[in-house]
């Protein structure tokens, strides 16, 4: 007797690859006719922890290069960060396939992890902002903040947006020192893939001082535009009384954009 | 309806997973505690394939006899998670344990010897 023709495939965790993991994204890209018009990720979201070790090496304080190259790997050190649970206790399996995935492109690995997922989502431009970094804005240390935001920004516009046209950028705006936010706009408003700037919400800053008028009308002569990225800080004194990540996750990203766009003269 | 080849049975160890491609059909076949179970491999959420990603048991919050939370625990139910954006599902039901109104479709697993079938 003739068997039904079928095709089976095991599951399996160790391997991963993001067009595989995101083939029923092609299929709906397909049948959608996304290749019709012009789709831009305006939020795609950079691993730039995976590049720690080349975006250190562009810290320019010779103290601070040192302190971050060698605090790698580690649970205290250069950088801070926030408890939290984004991959859901491992539920989201993508966080932990990145580290044994290959890239299909053989350019720089960010670019062709990059390209990955916009090829299989039928995405034409992406848009990459950091994502340990949204954090930055609560460093005990605003230098920290101002140096590595710089460090970045550099890495980005020679590594990545100067190799690559479906990629761009909102640097990281140091707003901490409103003097090193403004030194950005000058260094890299008119680099290659650059669109815009963009502020990390969760912070201590008013929109409103008087330090950042002349940030915001550089901005603006340039043509470029200003945005807002929303995270949690489980330690600020309201959220802290949260018990979930979720609980913290969910009003602390609405909190603090709320209060900005509020506060806007 | 058809039967469609999954695996043989001695193959299938406790806690192995197939997909099978079933036509226009993507279907999930688990194997768990002797049992199997098949569900369509699109997550009702955005179609992701909700049959390929992490098997967890639940998670209960523990009350005390005086209403205090006493801590949280693996409970008694297999749960699948959609690997895309978390949409976590019964594995004894298909239904989706945020809101069990919703269900993945369910599909027949016949064996016959050693051979394991879903139809479809």
């Amino acid at each position: 007797m003739d068997m039904p023709r079928s095709s089976v495939r095991p599951v399996e965790f160790d391997t991963f690859s993001t067009p595989k993991h995101l083939e029923h994204a092609t299929e709906q890209a397909h049948r959608r006719n996304y290749h019709d018009f012009l789709i831009v990720d305006v939020d795609s979201h950079h691993y730039e922890n995976e590049s720690y070790a080349e975006v250190f090496e562009y810290i320019e304080n010779p103290i601070m290069r040192r302190e971050a190259i060698l605090s790698g790997g580690r649970t205290t050190g250069f950088l801070n960060t926030q408890v939290g649970m984004q991959s859901g206790a491992g539920r989201i399996t993508r966080h932990q396939g990145r580290k044994i995935e290959k890239p299909r492109i053989s350019k720089h690995r960010d670019i062709g992890m990059t390209l990955d997922w916009m090829d299989a989502m039928g995405v034409d431009y992406a848009c990459l902002f950091p994502t340990p970094m949204l954090f930055l804005s609560a460093h005990p240390v605003p230098e920290v903040e101002a140096a590595m935001a710089q460090a970045y920004n550099r890495w980005l516009c020679e590594r990545i947006l100067a190799h690559e046209p479906r990629i761009v950028s909102m640097l990281y705006l140091p707003f901490n020192d409103p003097e090193a936010a403004y030194k950005t706009v000058k260094e890299f408003g008119d680099r290659k893939g650059v669109v815009g700037f963009m502020v990390t919400s969760p912070r201590y800053q008013s929109v409103h001082n008087n330090a950042f008028v002349k940030t915001y009308a550089l901005i603006e002569e340039m043509g470029k535009v200003l945005s807002f990225h929303a995270a949690y800080n489980w330690d600020d004194r309201a959220l802290a009384m949260c018990n979930r990540f979720i609980a913290a996750h969910a009003l602390g990203f609405m909190w603090f954009n709320m209060v900005h766009m509020t506060n806007w003269a | 309806m058809a039967e469609w080849f999954v695996a043989k049975n001695s193959e299938m160890k406790d806690g192995d997973r197939r997909i099978v491609v079933a036509g226009q059909r993507e279907i999930g076949v688990f194997h768990k505690d002797g049992h199997y179970y098949a569900y369509s491999n699109n997550c009702l959420h955005q179609g992701g394939p909700a049959c390929e990603g992490l098997m967890i048991a639940n998670v209960v919050d523990l009350v005390g006899p005086d209403r205090t939370y006493e801590g949280q625990a693996f409970g008694d139910e297999m749960h699948f998670v959609c690997p895309w954006h978390g949409w976590e599902y019964d594995l004894k039901t298909g239904e989706m344990v945020g809101d069990r109104k919703q269900r993945l479709r369910k599909y027949e697993v016949v064996t016959r010897g050693d051979d394991v079938y879903v139809i479809a």
